[in-house]
């Protein structure tokens, strides 16, 4: 994990557009996030956040436009094979037919090939640091887990991958708040501790200004100039404040009502 | 539909391409091919005991009567051997393995495990597809052979104990191997191999192509074995005519 420390790679992404039967979602897309730092893409349920998402680890091809990790395009097969990345996803995404450790080591035994005694080092390892037991809950299947679990297991694969970028989708979705608490503080103390680029995608204001280096909003298609938390809080405009500000007690109580940003 | 066709045949080249990989991936190849055998040995046997038997039973008075008792074993031998072995067999796998490949496989693709191998690099087509095509390649052809056995056996138990045949098990045995031969049952094993194919890949591409929710997936099964089970038949006449041709 350590030697990717000096490994960590940045993001630049330029004039991205993706249209599905005509209906634009991403329209213009341009941001870069610094190596080492936790980059926030917020907005509301529908926006295109978790497609832009698909398109920076490069499940999707995008119409126009580019995405480029230390200058190299992640559409190019050669770029994306030289690079270490991983994803979490809002499901978690784990492989239900094999258990939990085998889920964590899936990378090192079928892409890494490793010996298996090396791998369950690494797992064990991995399954530590998001503070599951390694007796009880390594050879558990995923179905029997919660979804705060399966997160962490997500997690916990990520790791093992040994990553220079780490991708989050909706890291605290049907989370408890407690959970959800825990998963931000692992995704903050792995940057931290390992340095590794960390970009999150979330409508979890909380987690946002709590952990986000910078942050930007998506609307419409559309990102917003990445900010500080600080500088979002001061300077956005009425809509984006509105969204921010939005899930108060009081506003459940309240007549008015609240338009998608 | 012609876009299917394609995408289809693509896959299949793609999983020859990864047939360099086989012997990596034997054990899943291994786990594949048990999970096909297990689910299928005993409907196999079941159904093949009644479709010989039905042949028997339908032909059987009809020959005696006419003074060719000798032409049952024959008959049901030629037709277990050549055509209702392996279709019989090609549509029972498509509905009770080719759908549930397209299930497992739209599940995974439905929630994100599919993804989730693509952004660690696994492929896919390695991870999930080539397995699968390879056991149900040698799976399907070793059922039809027992398939064959347990047809024509089911055939001379009803020639056997039926009064209006009543002819002995050894007679029927000794016509039948009078017209069945090697290239008979040739024509049969390699019937299946193609019926395998088609079913190994149409199974994987509707899987793979599954996108939704948990609805998509039982279209996805659906479709999945509604087009294996035309493929098969379609398939059965021109690779028949292809048979003919060579003998």
């Amino acid at each position: 994990m350590t030697s990717n420390q000096t490994k960590s790679i940045n993001l630049k992404v330029t004039g991205l557009k993706k249209a599905y039967d005509g209906s634009p979602v991403l329209n213009g897309i341009h941001f870069e996030v610094d190596a080492h730092s936790i980059f926030v893409i917020m907005g509301p349920s529908g926006s295109g956040k978790s497609v832009l998402l698909r398109h920076l680890i490069g499940l999707e091809v995008p119409d126009e436009g580019r995405v480029l990790l230390n200058n190299g395009s992640i559409n190019d097969p050669v770029v994306r094979e030289e690079l270490e990345l991983a994803i979490v996803f809002q499901s978690g995404g784990l492989l239900n037919s094999i258990s939990v450790g085998e889920n964590v080591g899936l990378y090192l035994k079928e892409y890494k090939r490793m010996p298996a005694h090396e791998i369950e080092i690494i797992v064990d390892d991995s399954l530590r640091k998001v503070g599951l037991s390694i007796e009880h809950d390594k050879y558990k299947m995923p179905s029997t887990l919660s979804g705060g679990m399966k997160k962490r297991v997500a997690i916990a694969r990520a790791l093992a991958i040994n990553p220079q970028m780490i991708f989050y989708d909706e890291p605290t979705s049907e989370l408890d708040p407690l959970s959800a608490v825990t998963v931000g503080k692992q995704i903050l103390h792995l940057n931290q501790e390992f340095g590794t680029t960390s970009i999150i995608v979330t409508h979890d204001r909380d987690l946002a200004f709590g952990i986000g280096h910078k942050i930007a909003i998506m609307q419409e298609g559309k990102l917003s100039k990445p900010e500080t938390p600080n500088e979002l809080l001061e300077k956005a405009d009425e809509d984006i404040q509105r969204f921010l500000n939005a899930g108060k007690f009081e506003d459940y109580q309240s007549e008015a009502t609240y338009p998608t940003v | 539909m012609i876009r299917s066709i394609g995408a289809m045949i693509m896959l299949g080249i793609d999983t020859l391409r990864a047939l360099p990989y086989t012997w990596r991936e034997r054990e899943k190849v291994l786990a594949a091919f048990f999970e096909i055998g297990n689910a299928s040995l005993l409907m196999s046997c079941i159904l093949s005991m009644f479709i010989g038997g039905v042949l028997a039973l339908q032909s059987g008075p009809v020959l005696v009567e006419r003074g060719l008792p000798f032409v049952i074993g024959q008959l049901v031998g030629l037709s277990m051997c050549k055509e209702l072995g392996p279709v019989m067999m090609a549509i029972l796998i498509a509905g009770r393995v080719g759908s549930a490949m397209t299930a497992e496989l739209g599940s995974m693709r439905v929630y994100q495990e599919v993804d989730a191998l693509k952004t660690m690099k696994i492929n896919p087509i390695h991870y999930l597809v080539l397995p699968r095509m390879i056991a149900i390649t040698f799976a399907l052809p070793m059922l039809v052979i027992f398939s064959i056995l347990v047809g024509w056996l089911g055939g001379g138990l009803v020639s056997m104990t039926n009064s209006e045949i009543a002819i002995s098990y050894q007679n029927y045995m000794n016509n039948l191997r009078t017209a069945v031969e090697w290239p008979d049952l040739a024509h049969g094993i390699s019937k299946s191999m193609v019926f395998a194919i088609v079913i190994g890949l149409v199974s994987c591409y509707e899987g793979l192509q599954t996108s939704g929710g948990p609805r998509a997936i039982g279209q996805a099964v659906t479709q999945s074995v509604v087009k294996s089970i035309v493929c098969i038949l379609i398939l059965d006449y021109f690779v028949t005519r292809l048979f003919i041709f060579i003998e």
